[in-house]
């Protein structure tokens, strides 16, 4: 008696054959329930990104201050405010690049009263200024920062005498970014910008948290009222966008919040990060 | 199977599934930028939003692609998926570099230092996992990837051999890693993020558990249609060479049947029209498994990417050019038997003859017309390409 064939009677796929219907049947489902599982994957992916934070980049609209400049510890302008207030601007460039290589060499501009043309960074009340690029084709516009006559009278400014020392934990970030340059200027994802944009002389800060969780900005420079010298920074790169440890002397310039930090240990703290 | 050069065959099934591909991730990216509207009170920054959106989508369809040669093991049902396999490759790679050219450029871009250096090295340290250049994983997963995408097409597989193009391509794993760990390290240390962790762990358990759960099955396999070797002494007295290979009725008509012999390479035995024929299971391609193909108008067609050849003599047929090796069978009393020694490839073997019973009928549903010629065809009706981009 001859024995029954197996009757492995399934389909067998071929590329270039037309499709077997079992495998038409197991696509029609598997194909909509991937792309389905994609949508899916994409929206809770993209709800599950770090918060992009409240900066504001005003790229789109080129504006002129006067005020006073003032070149330590960082570039930066003194505005009069309508209601009396100081208004103060961080100065940077475009791009990851301080100002201090345009300033440097300038007899004279530190406390000059000055006009300035470029773009609005601001965040949580901080405020920054980009430079406008001088155009040398355009005469009219003039170069982005010009002396105004002696007769405009200075901002007054000066910075306050520190505070007791005090340690605070927090995140140093590029002040650029964290205003509104890149979103979320702050966290792992960003430590390589970060670190870049200090190493361009952008001012670096620290973002810690008062006692009722509100964002702190501190400007980091030395205890004698200076930008961080290179030697300094090299000392804070490596822990650029980590949480960290700071200990300091708190002092206002403007509208702004410093820390002097009198001894560069910055710790990385496993315990605290600035959020975006 | 090979004898001119053209960038793409493409075929209906090509072009589908890479239309579907290409609509897939369109969609993909598209609700990763609506839901980075909507899900924030905040305007997104656009192209972090883009940074994240294709290296999600790049890291997703990588584990597609490793569940697909493990899924194709366990069901034959997902050999579609798996025939145009390489089209899905390039396209996580393109994705995968334009997530890294959108951080050069953002990142490490308009700075003191290049881009590379200031990705790569800016404040990092190799000592402190936390300060890790995770960026330096992705990027040396990166390059992997660089390397199987531009070797992907079938010219490399021939030129370089199909054993040292799937040696090449086996650095997929590595590469893998690399990139799991770059993915891992760059958001293990974000305050938020836990979505995307726990899909990426569950993504490495199912990846990691579909190819243990296709090893073991193959393993079972192999011990099931497992042959000892003829002894020594038998085998040069010329007595003992013949080993058995179970039954012609073991084996569906046109179809084939894997024997696994010690140390060897499997050998795929075919019934068809009254004949057995066997040759090596290892497809010539990219060593797809023969003996779990089919014959279709003559030829045994490779159930990977339909590469065909001859059962008598291994040779695909005119005008393709590829051979594997054949072997020498005979049937008693319906027992095939089967002379474990190959033959070089190509050779020509008679096939072993037996009556044909009632039941041996064609197992093919909608494969198409299969030609009922007892001898093989002088030209496959079906040539499945010329040398050209393949079809995994």
């Amino acid at each position: 008696m001859m024995a029954e064939k197996p009757n492995r009677n399934r389909a067998f796929y071929v590329g270039y054959l037309p499709l077997p219907r079992a495998h038409a049947v197991f696509l029609l489902v598997a194909v909509p329930l991937s792309i389905a599982g994609m949508i899916v994957g994409a929206l809770g992916l993209a709800g599950d990104q770090p918060a992009w934070g409240g900066g504001v980049w005003q790229t789109d609209q080129v504006n002129e201050w006067r005020g006073t400049l003032r070149l330590e510890p960082y570039p930066m302008l003194h505005v009069a405010g309508e209601d009396g207030e100081i208004e103060t601007y961080l100065l940077v460039e475009m791009g990851k690049f301080g100002t201090r290589d345009r300033f440097a060499g300038a007899d004279g501009l530190d406390g000059a009263s000055v006009k300035i043309r470029g773009r609005r960074l601001h965040r949580d009340g901080r405020k920054m200024i980009e430079l406008d690029p001088d155009d040398p084709k355009d005469p009219e516009l003039g170069p982005a920062v010009s002396l105004l006559d002696g007769a405009t009278p200075a901002v007054r400014a000066a910075m306050s005498m520190p505070g007791p020392r005090v340690t605070l934990r927090g995140e140093i970030v590029d002040s650029k970014c964290y205003l509104g340059a890149m979103k979320p200027g702050a966290g792992r994802g960003h430590k390589a910008c970060a670190t870049l944009c200090i190493s361009g002389g952008i001012p670096p800060m620290l973002v810690s948290r008062d006692a009722d969780g509100r964002a702190v900005y501190s400007l980091l420079a030395e205890n004698t009222g200076v930008g961080l010298s290179d030697s300094d920074l090299a000392v804070i790169k490596p822990v650029i966008g980590e949480p960290v440890v700071l200990s300091g002397r708190p002092a206002r310039v403007g509208s702004w919040r410093v820390l002097l930090v009198d001894r560069l240990d910055a710790q990385v703290d496993g315990a605290s990060s600035a959020s975006p | 199977m090979t004898n001119q050069f053209v960038w793409v065959s493409w075929n209906r099934h090509k072009k589908i599934y890479d239309a579907v591909l290409a609509a897939a991730c369109a969609l993909y990216l598209l609700c990763f930028v609506v839901g980075s509207f909507v899900f924030f009170d905040d305007r997104p920054d656009v192209m972090v939003m883009l940074i994240h959106a294709t290296g999600t989508l790049a890291i997703i369809l990588l584990h597609v692609i490793l569940c697909i040669g493990p899924l194709n093991r366990l069901s034959h049902r997902f050999a579609p998926l798996l025939y145009n396999r390489r089209h899905l490759g390039v396209t996580m790679f393109l994705v995968a570099l334009t997530h890294a050219g959108l951080v050069l450029l953002y990142y490490g871009g308009f700075g003191v230092v290049g881009p590379i250096h200031a990705v790569l090295f800016e404040g990092r340290s190799l000592t402190r996992l936390d300060a890790f250049p995770y960026e330096l994983l992705g990027f040396a997963g990166l390059l992997v990837l660089f390397v199987m995408a531009a070797t992907s097409h079938d010219f490399w597989l021939d030129t370089l051999s199909p054993r040292a193009w799937k040696g090449i391509h086996m650095a997929v794993y590595p590469a893998y890693g690399l990139l799991v760990a770059h993915v891992a390290l760059g958001s293990l240390f974000d305050a938020d993020g836990l979505i995307g962790r726990v899909l990426l762990a569950v993504g490495v358990a199912v990846v990691v558990t579909l190819h243990l759960t296709a090893g073991v099955r193959e393993l079972i396999c192999d011990a099931s249609c497992w042959r000892p070797m003829p002894e020594e002494g038998n085998e040069k007295s010329g007595t003992g060479e013949w080993i058995e290979a179970g039954t012609v009725d073991d084996i569906p008509e046109r179809g084939g049947r894997v024997v696994c012999l010690d140390g060897r390479e499997r050998i795929a035995v075919f019934c068809y029209d009254g004949k057995v024929s066997a040759i090596s299971n290892v497809c010539a391609h990219q060593n797809g498994p023969l003996g779990e193909g089919r014959i279709i108008d003559g030829c045994v067609t490779c159930p990977w990417h339909g590469y065909q050849y001859l059962p008598h003599n291994g040779q695909s047929p005119p005008p393709y050019h590829e051979k594997v090796p054949t072997y020498r069978v005979r049937v008693v009393n319906r027992t095939i038997l089967l002379d474990p020694r190959p033959l070089p490839p190509g050779t020509p073997v008679e096939p072993a003859f037996f009556e044909a019973g009632p039941d041996d009928e064609s197992l093919f549903e909608e494969s198409g017309p299969l030609s009922d010629d007892s001898g093989p065809p002088p030209v496959a009706p079906h040539p499945p390409t010329s040398l050209s981009e393949g079809d995994e």
